[in-house]
């Protein structure tokens, strides 16, 4: 492999996995915080 | 910087806008309050109901080991109540079943709280810190009622 490949490889990389991760970990987040902020709403 | 980070870094931040906004929301706009620790006041030992406005009720409510004094309200539906809690000897909990209210019962201080009860019902009131031997039967009721013309209130023996 050379040079310019490797860094052609490096340029295109998209780390699909830690976005997948993060995208999973903010919806479960904001779930749970909404279900417990929408039960304080409601108990007024 | 990375696209990805910086995605991910704005995406952090409109998240913790939007909690930061409902949570200003919550104590403006609905008027839902954290418990208050009165400094000003001191400790009464004995508990009183009384009515301060046309809706509004100030309740002193004493907690100690295993009842909380008085142990029965009865309340008009659409009550707005003042809620003071203090302890007689060690520390107790304070918390009415779904209602946003849970205190802390703690001998030589005050802890206030409004709250408002504007469905009829029974809702069970307990201590929820353990404070020993009979800490599970150390509860009470709140009883909202329609067409209540006077605030009643009953006391364990």
């Amino acid at each position: 492999m050379g040079k310019s490949e490797s860094n052609q490889e490096l340029d295109d990389f998209k780390p699909k996995g830690a976005i997948a991760f993060f995208i999973i970990l903010i919806v479960m987040f904001a779930i749970m915080w909404f279900a417990l902020y929408f039960e304080l709403l409601s108990r007024g | 910087m990375d696209k990805s980070e910086k995605t991910a870094l704005i995406l952090s931040g409109l998240i913790l806008v939007i909690f930061f906004s409902g949570i200003i929301y919550a104590a403006v706009v609905e008027d839902i309050d954290v418990p208050t620790c009165i400094t000003d006041m001191d400790p009464f030992e004995r508990d009183t109901l009384f009515q301060t406005g046309p809706d509004t009720y100030e309740l002193q409510m004493v907690a100690r080991m295993w009842a909380f004094q008085p142990s029965t309200v009865r309340l008009p539906v659409g009550s707005t109540v003042d809620l003071y809690v203090t302890s007689q000897d060690i520390i107790h909990g304070f918390k009415i079943e779904e209602h946003n209210v849970n205190l802390m019962a703690i001998p030589g201080a005050i802890n206030y709280l409004r709250v408002s009860f504007n469905k009829p019902g029974e809702f069970l009131f307990a201590c929820h810190e353990f404070c020993g031997a009979a800490h599970h039967t150390m509860a009470g009721r709140i009883i909202i009622e329609e067409g209540l013309d006077e605030p009643e209130t009953e006391e364990d023996v």
